[in-house]
């Protein structure tokens, strides 16, 4: 036979099964695609990370002087000119850095929040940490009001104009003219490395002048930050830094290097972990569309069986007969590869929309990624062809009148049906058919489901990622806005005496009805120096019998003098109640000035805040620390007729105060800062419930392809065409119900590990429990069930007009 | 069926196909009175039209032009779903290669024609269907643990099962060898002598010579209609 008759006996079978070879390649489609579009995203957000944090020239050292601390301008930059390897460094900058409050506040919302003011030399002049401009214009040092340039993700999260009007600490206004952000806030983190801060921290970019004469230090900086030539040694320079800091009368400074500036580590971490989870999902759905494409490929094959077997009795060879299955699979790989390419463009187009809004950067490059592309389309082109081959090497082993003879003739039972034929179902024989036909072929059912199941399991995983993450997160927004939602947290500027007129005036406050007095201080636990990760830990003192608010308590008792932990962190520490645990702190001494020590102390109690840096003791303990009769934080509670704008307001004005937050609010911007995360995982989801409808549907249509004779000998019977799709439907719920079992148990099982393995590694002080929220319980059922059993109805049409005699003279 | 009416009536029935540019005639002007019960055995070479002969009968079709008229139903506008409740009620169908289920039992096979005829006690019809044809010990057995001539025995329960008086047989033994073929024709004039009307389609001209009539089709036309030259033979005398 000449090469031109295979081709036009292949075309044939392209025409006769194009909806299938269609159908089919889109399933390879989504699977490859996803593929290659999550595959493209580490490589994109590794080269913009790299272009940005170059164009805007982050810096190599940076040296903050302590808190409070200031020096004349020039001082600094004379320090690092003197440096011994002075000539290594290509640029430095002095800077003005202090934190600040602000009032963004619109007709609609009382915007008030934490600050920092950052100054800074404009134009051609910057070197090191630029800021990029994303919208509007750079700030003109001496205006009046000063200009400034605002955060773009803090303008960003409020809906705030690109141009407008702010209130700083002291009641001075400023104007922003600009949107953009300095390469250390690429990645907003606020003062004490909160996560979702864009909503919680203004950051304003001034010209040096104006930031210090807005915090009244004319002259003055507190900052230096230095780029350093390529190659050269920044440790030693480094250490030549510190060194020469330490020198500068009455300047203690802390020396950094790129590596700690958390926007810069998390932005290039990050891409590690979530490529990890991106590489779980799509594994998921590439090897949900590879099942279901080696089922429905291999059943369209063993169709053509019986043509193998005739033509191994003309004496064909065998390999001139694999050719016509193997053409199919490849037709199916071909189509299914370009369709693939296109899905991931369309992948990698969201992925790249979602990026620049959530990770706004000065460029973001997502450039076509060969590699990713490249493996995704050995992998279409692979599968459909392994899945072709399988069926046409059963054929060829056997002799040529097995393969020949019919369907009748051939067919076989199996185990299951043998048994199940013992057990007598109720009802009329077309209700026994669907579950029949589902035991008769075991293997095929259980292919089918699982390539259903297998979308579901990563449908359950996504969302069962979100559930955990947005259960958590309200676990602690029910924990911190239990009693009054409308309280307000306010950080003193310094520890003041409790019964010190500043502490009484904010008790005074019109707005404030009550007030409940604390401490509040960082420190880092461990059980023993030697053994375990230190957890670093914001304890907090209050009054546990006579406070407002008080922490919950899921185990033990407190009011002794031990600790209350979060669970995440006494399980982290690996301690229980009762066991001790040694606590590095502050302690304030007679003279005022702080100094480390190291305490031990019991845990009384356990918290159910899943963020496990929060600690509690009780007031009491304040003596301990050096602090008692002493407050730094005070929670406010709204007087009657008042609410939390109006506490947060009143106390904006009052210089002692550092902060102000309402704890509801606090919620809320966690809600928030999720809700963008939900655009990720949206655009697995939806692949996910494509790929699984599309399986579905020619899992039903292959499966009314096969029984078209025996529906053509219902209908013969006089039997509706509902009837005949109420019992392929019946059959579809079947495979439906035990591919949802399939999905939801290996789901969770995955959502487990995810969140163990992954979660765990990029968010180490949250403690996620896994769980499924009835919602994905539901949309796992409906894809899984629902879905399913909709699918036959695509296919009433062909069925209803269906050629009866035709297909009941059919000899397979 | 109303009184008086034969079972079956074509009157002028034709049949035309069009493929591509060509028009097939497979019946033509086709005139036909079965009046009650008779076993009858369609005879024609392959392309003579008995099967679609067959196939008006079992309201599988519709005649392109002329009036087909089975159990006092006039079938030629019938719309599709008054063709399925007639196909329910009134004839039944056996095929030259079972049609069964695999995945039903014997017994569930032949419960399905009492199904599908709304028949009460499906599963006592189908049990009782299977003894007449001699399976009654094989009710738990599915298709493939069956031979080729129990399959259509099975086959012959389920037609038997519905309870409708016309039964419709296209090559019923065309699959089985001689001894089996017997078998099942033995059953199928016991079927016509109870009183059902049974319209074989076969090429076989040895089968012919069992039928109560005999009427042969050449190109889609009547050729002859009668009883068998000779008379009716015994089934026993029969060979091929």
């Amino acid at each position: 036979m000449t090469r031109s008759l295979w081709l036009r006996w292949s075309w044939r079978d392209l025409r006769g099964h194009w909806v299938a070879v269609v159908a089919i390649a889109l399933v390879i489609a989504i699977g490859t695609g996803v593929f290659a579009g999550l595959g493209s995203t580490a490589t994109w957000r590794r080269q913009s990370n790299d272009i940005s944090f170059g164009a805007t020239g982050i810096h190599d050292l940076r040296a903050e002087l302590s808190p409070g601390t200031f020096v004349d301008e020039g001082l600094l930059t004379e320090a690092v000119e003197g440096l011994p390897d002075a000539a290594a460094v290509t640029g430095v900058v002095e800077r003005l850095v202090v934190d600040n409050q602000v009032d963004a506040s619109t007709p609609d919302e009382t915007i008030l929040v934490r600050a920092r003011i950052v100054g800074m030399p404009f134009g051609d002049s910057q070197l090191v940490d630029d800021v990029w401009l994303r919208d509007g214009s750079e700030p003109v040092a001496g205006t009046d009001p000063p200009s400034v340039i605002l955060e773009a993700k803090f303008a960003d999260f409020y809906d705030l104009p690109e141009r407008g009007r702010l209130t700083v600490s002291g009641g001075r206004s400023v104007d922003y003219v600009g949107l953009g952000a300095g390469p250390e806030d690429f990645f907003v983190t606020g003062p004490e490395g909160s996560l979702f801060a864009q909503g919680d921290f203004a950051i304003l970019y001034s010209p040096l002048a104006d930031a210090q004469s807005l915090i009244g230090r004319p002259g003055q900086v507190n900052d230096v930050v230095l780029t350093l030539a390529g190659g050269s040694d920044r440790d030693r320079i480094e250490e030549q830094l510190r060194a020469a800091l330490a020198e500068v009368p009455g300047v203690s400074a802390t020396v950094t290097d790129q590596d700690d500036v958390e926007a810069f580590r998390v932005l290039y971490e990050d891409i590690e972990s979530d490529q990890q989870v991106w590489n779980m999902i799509s594994a998921l759905i590439l090897f949900a569309a590879a099942l279901a494409a080696f089922n429905l490929v291999s059943r369209i094959v063993e169709s053509q069986r019986r043509e193998i077997g005739i033509g191994m009795a003309l004496g064909v060879p065998r390999l001139r007969l694999a050719i016509r299955p193997l053409l199919v699979g490849a037709q199916i790989g071909v189509v299914g590869t370009i369709a693939g390419i296109a899905v991931g463009l369309l992948v990698g187009a969201a992925m790249k929309s979602l990026f620049e809004s959530l990770l706004p950067l000065p460029e973001w490059r997502t450039p076509f990624q060969f590699g990713p592309f490249a493996r995704a389309a050995a992998l279409g082109l692979v599968i459909p062809l392994a899945a072709a081959a399988l069926p046409v090497w059963r054929a060829v082993r056997v002799q040529p009148i097995q393969a020949i003879r019919l369907g009748h003739l051939v067919a076989r039972g199996n185990r299951l049906t043998d048994w199940t034929n013992r057990v007598r179902l109720p009802g009329s024989s077309l209700t026994h058919m669907p579950f029949r036909n589902v035991l008769r072929n075991p293997r095929r059912t259980l292919l089918t489901a699982a390539g259903v199941g297998a979308a579901i399991t990563a449908l359950v995983a996504v969302l069962g990622m979100l559930d955990s993450f947005s259960r958590s997160i309200d676990r602690g927004a029910a924990e911190v806005t239990k009693g009054d939602p409308d309280r307000v947290l306010v950080a003193l500027d310094t520890f003041y005496p409790t019964d010190s007129a500043a502490v009484e005036a904010i008790a005074a406050e019109e707005s404030v009805g009550s007030v409940d007095l604390g401490l509040l201080f960082g420190g880092a636990a461990v059980v023993s120096a030697d053994v375990s990760e230190p957890i670093f830990l914001i304890v907090e003192l209050v009054d546990l019998d006579r406070a407002a608010w008080t922490p919950t308590i899921v185990d033990g008792s407190p009011g002794g003098d031990g600790l209350i932990l979060a669970t995440k962190a006494a399980d982290d520490l690996g301690v229980s109640l009762g066991d001790t645990v040694q606590l590095f702190h502050p302690v304030r001494g007679d003279d005022g000035v702080f100094r480390g020590a190291r305490s031990a102390l019991t845990v009384d109690a356990i918290h159910p805040n899943p963020i496990r840096n929060f600690a509690f003791a009780d007031l009491s303990l304040a003596e301990r620390f050096g602090l008692q009769g002493a407050v730094n934080l005070v929670n406010a509670y709204p007087a009657e007729g008042f609410g939390r704008g109006d506490v947060q307001r009143a106390l904006f004005e009052r210089p002692e105060v550092a902060s102000t937050q309402a704890v509801a609010r606090l919620s809320e911007i966690f809600d928030e800062a999720l809700e963008q995360f939900v655009g990720f995982l949206l655009i697995a989801a939806g692949s996910v419930l494509a790929l699984a409808l599309l399986i579905a549907f020619n899992s039903t249509r292959i499966t009314v392809e096969e029984r078209r004779r025996e529906h053509a000998t219902m209908r013969a019977f006089g039997l509706p065409v509902r009837t005949i799709m109420a019992v392929v439907t019946k059959e579809s719920v079947l495979v439906g119900i035990c591919a949802t079992a399939i999905g939801l148990v290996a789901g969770a099982l995955i959502l487990e590990w995810m969140l163990r393995s992954l979660a765990e590694s990029s968010l180490p002080d949250f403690g996620i429990t896994s769980y499924l929220a009835p919602s994905t319980l539901v949309i796992a059922l409906l894809i899984g069930v629902v879905a399913v059993a909709l699918a036959p109805l695509f296919l009433v049409r062909r069925v209803r007009r269906m050629d009866i005699p035709d297909t009941l003279r059919v000899m397979e | 069926m109303s009184d008086g009416a034969p079972r079956i009536e074509l009157a002028g029935a034709s049949k035309r196909y069009q493929i591509g540019a060509t028009e097939v005639t497979a019946l033509d002007s086709v005139d036909l009175v079965v009046p009650d019960s008779a076993f009858i055995v369609i005879l024609g070479p392959s392309g003579s039209g008995k099967t679609t002969l067959l196939n008006l009968i079992g309201a599988l079709d519709t005649p392109t032009s002329g009036r087909v008229a089975v159990n006092g139903v006039d079938l030629t506008g019938a719309s599709q779903s008054e063709r399925a409740r007639f196909r329910r009620a009134s004839v039944t169908f056996i095929f030259q290669t079972f049609n069964l289920f695999p995945a039903l039992t014997a017994v569930e096979n032949v419960q399905f024609g009492a199904d599908a005829a709304r028949r009460e006690d499906a599963e006592r019809r189908a049990a009782e269907a299977l003894d007449q044809v001699g399976l009654g010990e094989r009710l738990r057995h599915f298709p493939h643990q069956l031979s080729g001539g129990e399959q259509q025995r099975v086959a012959i329960a389920r037609a038997l099962a519905t309870g409708n008086p016309i039964l419709l047989a296209d090559e019923p033994t065309g699959e089985l060898d001689f001894r089996t073929g017997v078998q099942i024709l033995r059953v199928l004039q016991a079927q016509a002598d109870a009183g059902m009307t049974v319209l074989v389609v076969t090429h076989n001209r040895e089968i012919s010579r069992i039928a109560d009539r005999v009427i042969e089709l050449s190109s889609g036309r009547i050729v002859s209609d009668g009883a068998p030259a000779g008379g009716r033979a015994d089934i026993g005398d029969v060979q091929w």
